[in-house]
């Protein structure tokens, strides 16, 4: 799905498009490289007050691979993406119960912090969101420099491998210091991906972040 | 194509856009007529001595206002130092953190507050600082001046950070960003613009204010030395001079009130400027 990944980088990040667990799920086709999965969900239900939205899914996601998750609108593909990075707690009224693992430990346990989860948890929106007050090259590592990195050097080198990945470090590697919001549509949204990859996280959900771009747009971020 | 209706109403067409034309009109006549009045009765006593004299005594012609500017001016400092934190901290609040329910009782709490009569706030803090600490003074102005600035700043605070759109916090915390940090750095810089403008606007608004003074920094015809004591305003001083009965005060009061004026003018070229915002904002 993503061309302009080495395989190592890869094996660091699952994209997965497209939810719709309220439809049978099937097991991820790509041959287990042995180990836990990256993910493994069992009996997730998410609640919406007293709506409840997803029922009891059930998933195993390998790592190293790309998972899709296809359904139509509605169906609570977003929803479940967000359970697996914890976002949905920013709903007030929104709760879970199941049990959800990274790597073999469990993203929901007492003293774990959703924190600690989403920057091994990374998560790419449908709409670009890069930051407006901020350049091309803060907003790639605005992850690491409010995480406490420091070093310039590093920081550029985490710049420039992760708009590589992003597919744009062609385009911007001039103007790096430009306003994020200068860049078109489509490549603020590559910049979105870059700024995702740059924390390094260990999967990485994509919430459809392609559909609102015209096809040569969507062509380059895959 | 011409229907019997039709020119009726084109009628009641031009009719409105004539009505609305002149109450639009009506809206700025005020400000131009005060602003000539001003011009025409103050300018000429507008010199450097204005800017840089104390009042001189009944019958010397001449002497400025220099204590009063001053004055002016470290009253508004020590009421953006009492109002600024609190009140943009507060908008944080309410915008980042607060539940909706507790969120209506402080809203509606700070609209009560904005709407209370600057008078009342004089009286209130004459009985909460000037009778303890026996005697008008700075402190106690800028104090008044401070209280009425917060649920100004807090309610303008909060308006603009709630047009962060949402994508950018969760942008932020999807980065594994503590909360905290979200906001400061992502939420509140985004908004800043339109913080400080809330900031500008509610100190023009508290730097007229004449009515609080009187019972809290009560004026001074000589420099003050101490926060603890009494100490000059503009609007103070313009509203001795005018109920004065000498001519020379009376122009004076005009020329303060021109230069009062003007501060307020560059405030809010400076909040247009401001928020003229070059690359901010293309949702």
């Amino acid at each position: 799905m993503n061309p302009t990944m080495t395989p190592e980088e890869e094996k660091n990040t699952v994209p997965v498009r497209r939810a719709t667990p309220v439809f049978p799920i099937q097991e991820n086709p790509a041959p287990a490289t042995g180990g836990v999965p990256a993910l493994a969900v069992k009996n997730l239900s998410v609640y919406f007050g007293k709506n409840q939205v997803l029922k009891n899914i059930s998933l195993n996601v390998q790592s190293c691979a790309v998972t899709a998750i296809i359904g139509p609108s509605g169906c609570g593909k977003s929803t479940f993406l967000r359970a697996l990075n914890r976002m949905h707690e920013l709903v007030p009224e929104a709760h879970m119960t199941g049990d959800i693992r990274l790597f073999g430990d469990d993203i929901y346990e007492r003293h774990i912090e959703p924190v600690i989860v989403r920057r091994r948890v990374g998560m790419v929106f449908q709409k670009s969101n890069p930051f407006p007050t901020m350049s091309i090259a803060e907003n790639v590592t605005v992850g690491l420099r409010l995480n406490g990195m420091r070093d310039k050097k590093n920081l550029a080198e985490r710049t420039e491998q992760s708009l590589r990945m992003g597919a744009l470090w062609d385009e911007v590697k001039d103007r790096l210091h430009a306003p994020a919001i200068s860049l078109s549509g489509g490549q603020q949204q590559r910049l979105c991906i870059a700024r995702a990859l740059a924390v390094q996280p260990e999967v990485l959900l994509m919430d459809e972040p392609a559909s609102a771009l015209d096809p040569l747009a969507t062509s380059k971020i895959e | 194509m011409t229907a019997p209706n039709h020119r009726w109403r084109n009628i009641k067409n031009v009719l409105m856009q004539v009505i609305t034309f002149t109450c639009a009109i009506l809206v700025v006549t005020p400000l131009i007529l005060v602003f000539y009045h001003l011009v025409q009765l103050g300018f000429s006593s507008i010199n450097l001595a204005f800017f840089t004299q104390l009042p001189k005594p009944v019958g010397e012609v001449g002497g400025g206002m220099a204590n009063a500017i001053v004055g002016t001016f470290v009253l508004l400092t020590q009421a953006a130092v009492l109002g600024v934190p609190i009140g943009v901290l507060g908008g944080v609040f309410l915008s980042e953190y607060g539940t909706s329910r507790l969120n209506w009782w402080i809203r509606f709490a700070a609209d009560i507050l904005n709407g209370v009569p600057s008078i009342t706030w004089g009286i209130v803090v004459y009985a909460l600082i000037v009778m303890p600490m026996h005697g008008f003074s700075a402190l106690a102005g800028g104090a008044v001046l401070g209280m009425m600035m917060i649920p100004l700043v807090m309610r303008t605070s909060e308006e603009v950070l709630q047009l962060v759109p949402g994508g950018y916090r969760e942008a932020a915390l999807a980065l594994g960003i503590a909360k905290w940090k979200t906001i400061v750095q992502i939420v509140v810089r985004t908004a800043l613009k339109g913080i400080v403008t809330g900031v500008l606007l509610a100190l023009a608004r508290v730097a007229g204010e004449t009515a609080p003074l009187l019972f809290t920094a009560f004026g001074n015809r000589f420099w003050a030395h101490k926060l603890t004591e009494p100490i000059a305003a503009m609007p103070l001083q313009i509203f001795v001079y005018a109920i004065s009965p000498y001519d020379d005060w009376h122009r004076q009061a005009w020329a303060g009130a021109l230069v009062l004026l003007m501060f307020m003018l560059v405030i809010n070229i400076g909040v247009r400027f401001l928020t003229r915002d070059r690359f901010q904002k293309k949702t």
